[in-house]
Parts: C-alpha cells; structure tokens; sequence
C-alpha cells in the first residue's frame, strides 16, 4: 500500500488494515521516509555551510571593493546560514526521535507471523509523533521548587486473528516521569524517565479451548518476562486471557510481548488437552 | 519429504501448535529442511522455556496427579519456627 510522505510527515501517525506482508511493506516504506529526512536535514546543514561560505566571500569583497550592495549580499548570507542550520534541527525532529517504534513495530509485528495466516489482516496504529497525555502532576518534596509530572501515550498497537482463532491485541504504552527542579545556582533542570506497559488481550474460541480458567487454576504457574520487566496482571476469563507488564528497558519490550504470548499460551495450550480437542489448523 | 501433492505433516508455530503451510521442508527453517520431526516441541527461541508443550506433574488430559506435592504443599509441610527475636515474652 502506498504511503502518503507528507501526511505522515505532518501527522506522525501511520494507521491501516492489512495483511501482514503489507504491512512489513509499509513499515519498511516509513524506514525509507525517515532516512529521507536524514538526508534533508544534512543537505540543508550543507547548505548553511555553502551560504556561510559565500557570506563570508561577499564580506570580503564588500571590505575589498567599498560595496554596499555586497555588504547586504554577506549580511544577508550569514542570516540564511544561521535559519538554515536552526532548520536542520527543527526539520522532522519528532518523527526522528522516536524511530525506534518504528524498529519495535516491525520486530511485534515479525514475531507473529509464525502463528498466522498468510492473508489474515491485521489492524495496525504506530504513533512516532509524541503525543503524550497529562495523567497526573504534584510536588516533588526531595528537591527545591521540585515538580514531577506523569504522562501516557500509547504508541504502538496491533490486532489480529491467529490460527486457532484467538484475537490478539498488543498495545504498547510509554509511561513518562518528569521531574523538574531547582538547582542551587539558581537553575531549572529536568529529567525525564521512561518505563514501557505491554497489554496483550486473546480473546480465544471456546469451541477450541473451553473455559480457560480451570486450566490456569490446574496450572498454577508465573508468566515468565525478562528480568527488566514485571508482571502486574493475569486475568483469565471464560471468554479472554489479558496479561500486563511494566518494562524498564525500550530494548525488552519485544521479549516481553513473545515472552507474555508464550506465558499465556500455556494456559490456553493445556485448556485445549482438558478440553479434549485437537490442535489448531491452517 | 511431504506426500505427494500432501501437506507437511508436521507441527508448526510458536504459540500453539498448527499445520505447516509449506508443500515442501526444503528451505524450510521451522523443521530444517525436514531434519526436525516435531518443529513446535523441538523449538529453543522461546527464551527460558524448555519443554513448552510439557506439564510435568499433570497427567496426558491435563488433570494433576493428586499424589504429586506442589509448591503450596511443600509450604503447608513447614512449620515456621519461632526465633528468639521475635519472642517478646523471652527475657
């Protein structure tokens, strides 16, 4: 599917309805736009260089020759210098600094084709425009004039039938902590931390797998997560399995995400034996 | 290799098991190349999981050996016992 490059630019946002080779595509597509505002930024950062240059040349010129006319073409060299290097950074900064989702949504997205159907369309947002939302502000006692502010932003999330029938749906939020305070020379500093909540909800058949809850009760056993995250909610009901946990490193939020599916399945793999029904088919 | 104009026979995915959707194991990396017989048991990319489709304790239809101790029973066998510190009464 074609990408609109100026919507996304503009918006950040990249939202669809697609198989999952499609959306690889498209993926792999908003890589490409990415590395095209690299590019831009570094020729307008050239170009600042080239204006500074010939900036600098007029102005010796204007020295040389007495010239108003070449004094204005300096003057006026060294400004559109100075805008253009200014620009360079402004230019697509928000897209680029949080291209890592895009890296996040492509690895959630691989690490599900092993259990889907070729065709099976998948529902797919990814936000790399920040957007977080205020959820909660108060003083901050350990420091002078301290402030912490708590945001949320969900930025990536996917749904999909599997195989066996069960719908997933993964989201991925960013919670932030950002502590503002004074110094003692009198400066204002912040500092700012991430953490990571992956939901995964399976909305699995009960054809398939009966009533999971008696399984989680005969299994009586923890979902494993890598050791930068924690568990903070396993809830099996009659019709879904939701499973939650708080990530502290970005680069685990992948292994988590595998590791709770996979913890989940064990609930639903042994309710299929007590329900005594056969394996999934393609 | 695959019956003529047949499905793999073996078991696929990650999650839970399923048909292999592949005609032929050649260039296959689920079984490699038809080396592996069961690919969804015989996985090792699922992190600390060994034995994934096995519930040691729990018989073939999933029900628990009522003779088999649990972690919870092992905990109900143990009598805590009372340290010197925490007996107030102690002189």
């Amino acid at each position: 599917m074609a990408i609109d490059a100026k919507q996304f630019e503009s918006q950040g946002i990249y939202q669809t309805q697609a198989p999952l080779r499609s959306i690889l595509d498209d993926l792999a597509q908003l890589g490409k736009i990415l590395l095209g505002i690299k590019a831009q930024r570094k020729t307008l950062r050239l170009a600042a260089g080239a204006a500074l240059l010939a900036g600098l040349a007029s102005a010796i010129a204007a020295a040389a020759m007495e010239s108003g006319v070449l004094m204005f073409c300096a003057a006026a060299a060294f400004i559109l210098a100075v805008t253009l290097f200014i620009y360079s950074f402004i230019y697509g900064r928000a897209l680029l600094k949080h291209q890592d989702r895009l890296q996040l949504m492509q690895d959630l997205s691989q690490s599900l084709i092993r259990d889907v159907h070729k065709s099976a369309p998948f529902s797919a947002k990814l936000v790399l425009k920040a957007t977080p939302t205020l959820i909660k502000e108060e003083p901050w006692a350990a420091r002078k004039s301290g402030k912490q502010q708590f945001f949320e932003e969900e930025f990536a999330s996917l749904e999909v039938e599997l195989l066996d029938g069960t719908v997933l749906t993964e989201t991925v939020e960013e919670l932030t902590r950002k502590r503002t305070y004074r110094n003692p020379r009198g400066k204002y500093k912040s500092k700012s931390r991430s953490r990571y909540f992956v939901t995964l909800r399976l909305g699995y058949p009960s054809g398939l797998y009966g009533d999971a809850r008696t399984a989680n009760d005969t299994l009586h056993e923890e979902v494993r997560v890598p050791s930068s995250a924690t568990v903070r909610e396993l809830r099996v009901t009659e019709k879904a399995i939701v499973v939650k946990a708080m990530v502290v490193l970005r680069q685990d939020v992948v292994q988590s995400s595998e590791m709770l599916s996979l913890g989940a399945y064990r609930i639903l793999n042994l309710a299929r034996r007590l329900a005594g029904t056969p394996g999934a088919s393609s | 290799m695959n019956p003529p104009g047949g499905k793999c026979p073996r078991r696929a995915g990650f999650l839970f098991p399923h048909e292999c959707d592949r005609d032929s194991p050649i260039g296959c990396r689920e079984c490699d190349n038809g080396q592996v017989a069961d690919p969804f048991t015989q996985r090792t990319d699922r992190y600390g999981y060994t034995g994934y489709d096995q519930y040691h304790g729990l018989g073939p239809g999933g029900q628990r050996n009522p003779n088999d101790f649990t972690e919870a029973d092992g905990e109900k066998l143990v009598r805590s016992r009372k340290k010197y510190e925490d007996d107030m009464t102690a002189s």
